[in-house]
């Protein structure tokens, strides 16, 4: 047992500390961001492809690939790193933390090489097809269609839920190959080239205010042979490949607790409530954020506890479903509580109201994640059958 | 970073649960036993070197640390296990691991090691403790002390006392068995483990060993403390878990077994995640009292107010799965609820343990505005 870093992690995380801190500033920070709501992947790519170049974007990845064949461990250095210095969001990340490695273990060579090196550097933007309105929890039931024309596939029906695909350069759609009512054994993945003719892409206005989400309309998508990743049938495997994947991904959260616990404790120090209190002088929010202070060093000790059950490449078992319903519902209180706060200082203060925008963005956003990836009620039954063994 | 067991720590896990599994049930937690405390599983904890962890190899210990202990305490909490292990294994024998050969213990470790002698650390509870008076050329010591793991059963104590006329405390070793002391088991709802009141009614220093020096390394005692117990709660709760899902998977209603019922499943998962967030705290908590860093105080403080809730909870929750069966004296999970509310209030309760913490993110307004001040890019800061 370890709890620190050893001399080569501390240099890792010293030069990449540097590296981040030199990178980024507050305008910059504000630039990606605001391109991203505006739908413009341009300076997210820019960012991802100075992130790769100097070896960071990919780094447990093999060379091949556009990796540094790295260690697990220096992936949760730079997830850490990257929280703390409040990176930008990361639009790559279904490309590099889920895709990529699912392709790596099931896709064909063609498709390795094809796709994973401009996965790696921020080329290829990717964008998961999932969830349709009558699939969600229940995946197995959905009903988008391919049929095979040929030499090639042709895809009906409409995918929900899709994030980023207004930004993305690829889809990897889930469809029903099989007859109808053959659950997760009628099931293919495609890869799809998003400007594919008949794709149409509808953005869903969400209660954060922004407009990640999208519906996509499938109106005969013709894709070739080679498109399918997996066997014919045996997409399921791809799904729960790329939904454990997702997992280990969604561990990023337990840090991202970490500087949601950072802002919270930054805003009970420094606002001041109506009549003129420090809020650290009140003994109950204090007690409140001792609580909190206690699930976030959970949070981010069960990165690394967890991270040392899996070995290197595979994908984390159902244990991970207990980090991600803690840091999510963690990450959410968070930021609940920091616009609770932040509604209860004084708003006399301009300082004050100028960060309403961005927490309150923060505290809505903070939903999503307690319901995409599998919801909290969904981790609840993984880990009580996968777990704990009760029955189905 | 690499936060899993090492080999030797497995082998160690395996080896307590083979000890404690062959030799005692929880059935003595039920009407507690006649015996001071188990001696069939003391005499076997000895003959196996786990009373002798913390005690150096040329005291017959084995000399390792306390996230090897903390698989010992958490083997024993599972069992709901008697004995003085930690307060005379763990707290004492970490004390006097610290201590110069010249102190002069003679053999004391290693009778520790062996169960020969049951040292009781006396860890004062707020402004409690004991006192030196010095009257006519003679010094005698007063205090008391509740609840102390074992008071009763002791041979030694070993105890701080505010002294006069000197500017540290005075640390001393205090035979149990000399005029002035009285040390009597207090009837709490746990009968799996004796907690005495320890009364010293102007005892003779002169019976007592001083341990100049020992200062610093009893200072440090309360936080080993609350670490270990919170580590052998963790057992406790582990196991109590695990029969309320025993449990579920058994009995049967509406047709089918209870624990295919989401509100049972989804109860049972949260007590699951907050068990292992626990188990995170735990051994970070060890590892960082091992190895003497700054974080280990505030880590202590966390795992220990952390354990005092979810322990309580899981045993709750068990009893609540066990239906009618769990209010049933012979069923088992309310011997862990009884076992986990008194370990609540020991070490330190759990509001103790989150003062601590919120006096650090209280006392870091300072820092918080100096940085808030400064225009951002302190994000990157690892205060």
């Amino acid at each position: 047992m370890i709890l620190t870093d050893s001399p080569k992690e501390a240099s890792f995380r010293a030069e990449l500390r540097a590296w981040l801190r030199a990178q980024l500033d507050d305008a910059r920070r504000a630039r990606i961001e605001s391109a991203i709501v505006a739908g413009d992947p341009g300076p997210s790519r820019e960012w991802h492809r100075q992130l790769h170049d100097a070896g960071y974007a990919v780094r447990s990845w093999p060379k091949a690939y556009g990796g540094q064949d790295g260690a697990l461990g220096e992936d949760l250095i730079l997830f850490e790193e990257l929280a703390l210095a409040d990176a930008p969001n990361d639009i790559f990340r279904v490309g590099t933390r889920i895709i990529g490695p699912m392709l790596m273990k099931l896709g064909t060579q063609a498709q390795k090489e094809r796709l994973l090196p401009d996965t790696a550097n921020g080329t290829c933007l990717w964008c998961q097809g999932f969830s349709e309105p009558d699939a969600g929890s229940d995946l197995a039931s959905l009903r988008t269609r391919a049929r095979r024309a040929g030499e090639r596939f042709v895809l009906n029906g409409q995918k929900i839920w899709n994030t980023f695909g207004h930004m993305a350069d690829y889809c990897l759609f889930l469809v029903r190959t099989g007859e109808a009512g053959s659950r997760h054994r009628g099931l293919s993945a495609f890869v799809v080239p998003m400007d594919t003719p008949g794709i149409t892409i509808q953005p869903i206005p969400q209660i954060s205010g922004r407009s990640d989400f999208n519906v996509l309309f499938l109106d005969h998508v013709e894709v070739p042979e080679s498109a399918l990743v997996g066997e014919l049938d045996e997409g399921w495997r791809v799904a729960v490949t790329m939904l454990d994947f997702e997992r280990r991904g969604l561990a990023a959260i337990g840090f991202d607790c970490l500087r949601s616990f950072r802002r919270l404790h930054r805003l009970a120090a420094t606002l001041r409530r109506p009549d003129a209190m420090c809020f650290l002088d009140d003994p109950v929010m204090v007690r409140r954020l001792a609580e909190w202070d206690i699930q976030v060093r959970i949070a981010v000790l069960n990165n690394h506890r967890f991270a040392a059950m899996v070995p290197e490449g595979e994908p984390p078992g159902a244990e991970a479903s207990m980090q991600k319903l803690h840091a999510t519902e963690l990450n959410k209180a968070l930021c609940g509580a920091a616009l609770e706060l932040l509604m209860e200082a004084d708003l006399t203060n301009e300082a004050a109201r100028a960060l309403l925008p961005c927490v309150a963005e923060d505290a809505y956003g903070a939903f999503g994640f307690t319901v995409g990836g599998g919801t909290a009620q969904i981790q609840r039954n993984i880990i009580a059958e996968r777990v704990l063994g009760l029955p189905r | 970073m690499h936060f899993a067991f090492t080999q030797d720590q497995r082998l160690i896990r395996e080896a307590i649960a083979d000890v404690v599994g062959e030799c005692t049930t929880v059935d003595h937690a039920r009407h507690g036993a006649n015996d001071d405390f188990d001696p069939v599983l003391w005499q076997r904890l000895a003959e196996t070197g786990m009373l002798g962890v913390l005690v150096d190899t040329e005291q017959d210990g084995s000399g390792l640390g306390l996230v090897e202990v903390g698989c010992v305490l958490e083997v024993l909490g599972s069992a709901l296990a008697s004995g003085p292990y930690l307060p005379s294994s763990v707290v004492a024998a970490s004390v006097l691991r610290g201590l110069p050969e010249s102190v002069g213990l003679a053999r004391l470790p290693a009778e520790i090691a062996l169960g020969r002698r049951i040292v009781c650390p006396l860890l004062p509870v707020g402004p409690a403790g004991a006192t030196i008076e010095r009257r006519a050329g003679r010094a005698t010591i007063s205090g008391a002390f509740a609840p102390v793991l074992y008071g009763a059963q002791a041979d030694l104590f070993l105890l701080a006392a505010h002294d006069a006329g000197r500017a540290e405390p005075t640390v001393l070793l205090l035979p149990c068995n000399v005029a002035g002391v009285d040390a009597s088991d207090i009837a709490t709802p746990d009968r799996s483990r004796r907690l005495a009141c320890v009364r010293l009614d102007r005892v003779e220093v002169a019976a007592a060993q001083e341990l100049p020096s020992a200062g610093p390394a009893l200072a440090a005692a309360p936080r080993v403390a609350a670490a270990a117990l919170a580590a052998e709660m963790l057992g406790g709760a582990s196991r109590v878990l695990d029969l309320a899902c025993d449990y579920a998977r058994e009995r049967q209603q509406f047709g089918q077994p209870i624990g295919r019922f989401q509100a049972i499943k989804h109860l049972l998962a949260d007590d699951k995640v907050h068990l292992e967030g626990l188990r995170s705290l735990v051994y970070a908590a060890l590892w960082h009292l091992d190895h003497t860093t700054p974080e280990a105080a505030a880590l202590v403080a966390a795992a220990k107010a952390c354990a005092s809730d979810v322990c309580v909870r899981i045993a709750s929750d068990a009893i609540q799965v066990f239906g009618a069966m769990g209010i049933a004296a012979e069923s088992v999970p309310h011997l862990y609820l009884k076992r986990a509310q008194v370990d609540r209030s020991l070490f330190g309760s759990a509001s103790h343990h989150y003062a601590a913490l919120a006096a650090d993110l209280a006392g870091a307004r300072a820092n918080q505005e100096s940085a808030a001040a400064q225009p951002s890019s302190t994000g990157g800061d690892r205060s």
